[in-house]
């Protein structure tokens, strides 16, 4: 781009420009200012990296803090060294991984031959002398836990688990009251091989969410009354914790089976969101969890049953499974790789897709063929898709000769593991604050990514291996957690939105966004009425509403000219929706929404990836809309910000 | 994704300044980190994750027994191609903070604002300058905005004026600014109209 060579000439600014010269202004008039001097925290650094690096090999003069370095070898030969040296630290460190895995599998505690035991349906062991065991590849130490005496008792006389809960057989037909100890055991556990340490997960959590507000750069408002928080919790999770003194109380939280089941109901909805049943499985998925909630036992042992049972998943449904299953229990929105590859993950790739979907397609059904980009038909060969998986995850795949083309395969690969466990912890996260702790990269308006986000998800992730997938122990966590005790904002609370700038309207989306306000229900729009509030700023009324009078209707679809209409009084909720959507639209202009061309093509991506039907008629006036607007592709794009914009936040 | 890792040869070597003064790390250091803190300003991070991936940068080049300092234009370049990179990287671990990594080419916006300063220090004294050109009610619009972190509601009731003209009168402003700045750091452009 040429400068300008005319000083009156006012192109307009570019993105790029208006950001430097952001930068340039913050600088020179702001409070911004280069780093005086970085130099000696780096070099701390550095100097510290170095002694680590010393510690795994030995050390080598660098070129800059010995000068009595050799002289610099050609950076080819460099090269190849530095990779052969990686190579030979890659296959030692598989050797070592390969022998502490088999060491550790040679002196498995009892508790996990109980498990086995179980299984078959022989008698569990009577005592849980184990050895203390270092971390599995797949799971973290199950040593045995006495929580209490009368725990320890029960554990002489009969199998426990890892948490002190008496095991059950799988044919046994016994009710439920028969033992369910109350999570308090678990908290109060001694011994230091207690694998569930629930305060310390939710402490961490609470460091870190409290950091990553700050590094977002959102004020979290005020906690609310514990009584308010229980309500909360009851609304959104089902189950009612109780509050003693100042204190709210978990203990026999999850001793209702009423109460388990509400959860139990959530759960399954979230897990299998999209998912096509038979008919009748809901109602029975519901009780089978509501039952394995009550008992404390894994659930991903059931979901792991529930996937390979025909009576439950509509197996004639490939890609529904394959996508849903993908997205739900993967935390792999795999949607994009229905006709090709992703171009925002790499991991997402077309044949992976198909190959998961082959798996769910029964012997004498023909075989699955799909269409690839440039038009060319493949067959699909069943197979888990590995690289969906956790790292952590992978191993298990590596360890088998069949790699999986089954579903009994893909079932069993859940079993115990990180990706599943992310999994709940993320779900369960959206049962309790509407959105997910993490989300797939292609959401331009998922919360601000984060290394303490991603902190807050991986104690969560741990928490659930911990406890062996108990729902109780992580539920527990996310209740007690900062952000369920955050406030709406300020501007709700006070009723001061219908005055605030849009600054400020845009700080409070950011807040709620990343859980650091709750979401102000009183200002929710339907999808009518956001479609209403576009159209009343763009000249165009949806077909579906009528017609609608507003003082702020323009012709152009340039929403850089905003109204001049409104003052301070006049101020409805449209407004403060308009003022949402200036704040997010910032976000949009930079997705992958914008990487495709074709207007049509957009808007069908917008609608797919959103799980919308095409033939929305609601949407016709979205159509309209482009017809309306000027051939710049600019003014086409700004629709299908909208368009997307209006779907996304009318789902939550 | 991984970072990109740039090979050591994938850059050409400059010619070789013999006459080159302190190599040291501390001296690269102390010469390149203010032009490569506003360079990722430039890009859209705020201050403090400029601070971060400035360091993370350095750590990063000088941990590379592979790096050479040939000049110091060719280390400025290299230090702005990993930034860079550092922060695309940023974003595909799932950013979707308000920062957006441009589709210009790498150096492209840094030459168009900096020109060859390696501190970018030059084009703040244009841009000092500049502000002196712009009328007053347009330089107060734009310290209250950067100074004062004042909302665009205060300073259309300041300028007693409404919030879209405010933003028009900032807008004008800074594309002056903008047009300015470039005519004194690239002045030969002005004689070729």
């Amino acid at each position: 781009m040429n400068p300008s060579n005319n000083p009156s000439d006012n192109r307009t600014l570019t993105e790029a420009d208006d950001r430097a010269i952001d930068a340039m202004l913050g600088e020179l008039i702001g409070n911004s200012r280069p780093p005086t001097d970085f130099a000696d925290s780096i070099l701390a650094q550095l100097r510290s990296l170095r002694n680590e690096d010393a510690a795994v090999r030995p050390a080598s003069p660098t070129r800059y803090l010995d000068e009595t370095a050799p002289a610099i070898q050609p950076l080819r030969t460099i090269a190849a060294s530095r990779k052969r040296s990686r190579r030979l630290l890659f296959v030692t460190g598989i050797l070592a991984t390969a022998a502490t895995t088999a060491i550790i599998v040679s002196r498995m505690p009892r508790i996990e031959i109980q498990w086995k035991s179980i299984a078959k349906n022989e008698p569990a062991a009577e005592s849980l002398d184990g050895p203390k065991l270092a971390d599995s590849p797949a799971r973290p130490s199950v040593s045995p836990m006495l929580a209490s005496e009368s725990t320890a008792q029960a554990a002489a006389q009969g199998a426990s688990d890892a948490r002190g809960v008496p095991l059950r057989r799988r044919d046994e037909s016994a009710g439920i009251a028969e033992t369910t100890p109350a999570l308090a055991a678990t908290r109060t556990a001694v011994g230091q091989d207690s694998p569930v340490d629930l305060d310390a997960t939710v402490a961490n959590v609470n460091v870190a969410i409290v950091e990553y507000w700050k590094r977002v750069g959102v004020t979290p408002t005020p906690s609310i009354p514990q009584a308010d928080v229980v309500a909360r919790i009851s609304e959104r999770f089902g189950v009612t914790p109780t509050i003693q003194g100042d204190q709210v109380q978990f203990a026999s939280t999850f001793s209702d089976s009423d109460a388990c089941g509400q959860l139990a109901d959530r759960l399954v909805t979230h897990l299998f969101a999209g998912t096509p049943l038979v008919a009748g499985a809901r109602p029975r998925m519901v009780g089978e969890l509501t039952q394995t909630i009550l008992r404390g036992e894994g659930i991903d042992q059931l979901i792991a049953d529930w996937i390979g049972n025909d009576d439950l998943l509509r197996r004639d449904q490939h890609q529904q499974l394959a996508e849903s299953l993908a997205t739900n229990l993967l935390d792999a929105n795999a949607s994009c790789a229905r006709c090709h590859d992703s171009p925002v993950d790499s991991r997402l790739v077309q044949n992976d897709y198909w190959a998961l979907a082959s798996i769910f397609v029964r012997p004498n059904d023909p075989a699955l063929f799909y269409e690839m980009p440039d038009g060319r038909q493949r067959v699909a060969e069943p197979k888990v898709p590995v690289k969906w998986f956790a790292s952590s995850d992978a191993a298990r795949f590596e360890s088998t000769a069949d790699t999986a083309n089954s579903v009994e395969r893909f079932a069993d690969s859940l079993r115990s593991s990180r990706t599943l466990a992310g999994s709940v912890a993320n779900q369960l996260w959206k049962i309790g604050f509407g959105q997910p702790l993490l989300t797939t990269s292609s959401d331009p308006l998922a919360p601000p990514n984060d290394d303490r986000l991603q902190a807050v998800h991986a104690e969560l992730t741990n928490l659930v291996l911990a406890s062996g997938f108990d729902v109780r122990v992580v539920a527990e966590a996310i209740m007690r957690s900062d952000p369920m005790k955050r406030g709406s904002s300020s501007l709700v609370a006070s009723g001061r939105w219908k005055t605030a700038s849009d600054i400020e309207i845009a700080a409070d989306a950011l807040a709620v966004r990343t859980f650091a306000a709750a979401e102000p229900s009183e200002l929710k729009m339907s999808q009518g009425e956001l479609l209403a509030m576009m159209a009343s700023r763009l000249g165009n009324t949806p077909s579906i509403l009528g017609d609608t009078e507003s003082v702020l209707a323009q012709a152009n679809v340039d929403d850089s000219r905003e109204p001049e209409t409104v003052t301070k009084a006049s101020a409805t909720l449209e407004d403060y929706a308009w003022s949402d959507w200036t704040a997010d639209r910032e976000l949009l202009r930079g997705s992958w929404l914008h990487w495709i061309k074709d207007t049509d093509q957009q808007r069908k991506h917008v609608l797919y990836s959103l799980n919308r039907e095409p033939g929305d008629s609601s949407l016709d006036w979205f159509d309209r809309l482009i017809e309306s607007s000027d051939d710049s592709s600019i003014a086409k794009d700004r629709a299908t910000d909208r368009l997307y914009w209006v779907l996304h936040e009318s789902r939550r | 994704m991984d970072d990109p890792n740039i090979d050591g040869d994938q850059w050409d070597a400059g010619a070789t300044d013999q006459a080159s003064p302190d190599r040291s790390p501390e001296n690269l250091i102390k010469t390149h980190q203010a032009g490569l803190w506003r360079y990722l300003r430039m890009l859209g991070c705020d201050a403090s994750t400029a601070d971060d991936l400035a360091q993370e940068t350095f750590l990063k080049v000088l941990r590379r027994e592979s790096f050479t300092q040939y000049n110091d234009a060719a280390t400025a370049s290299y230090l702005r191609r990993t930034a860079h990179n550092l922060l695309v990287s940023l974003h595909r671990r799932g950013g979707s903070r308000r920062t957006t990594v441009t589709s210009d080419p790498l150096d492209e916006i840094w030459d168009r604002w900096a020109g060859q300063d390696l501190s970018g220090d030059f084009a703040l004294d244009c841009l000092r300058e500049c502000m002196q050109a712009l009328t007053p009610r347009a330089q107060l619009a734009l310290k209250m905005r950067f100074a004062d972190e004042s909302s665009r509601t205060d300073i259309a009731q300041t300028l007693d004026i409404t919030e879209h003209g405010a933003r028009n009168l900032m807008q004008r402003a800074k594309q002056q600014l903008r047009d300015c700045v470039q005519q004194r750091l690239n002045p030969n452009t002005t004689e070729n109209t």
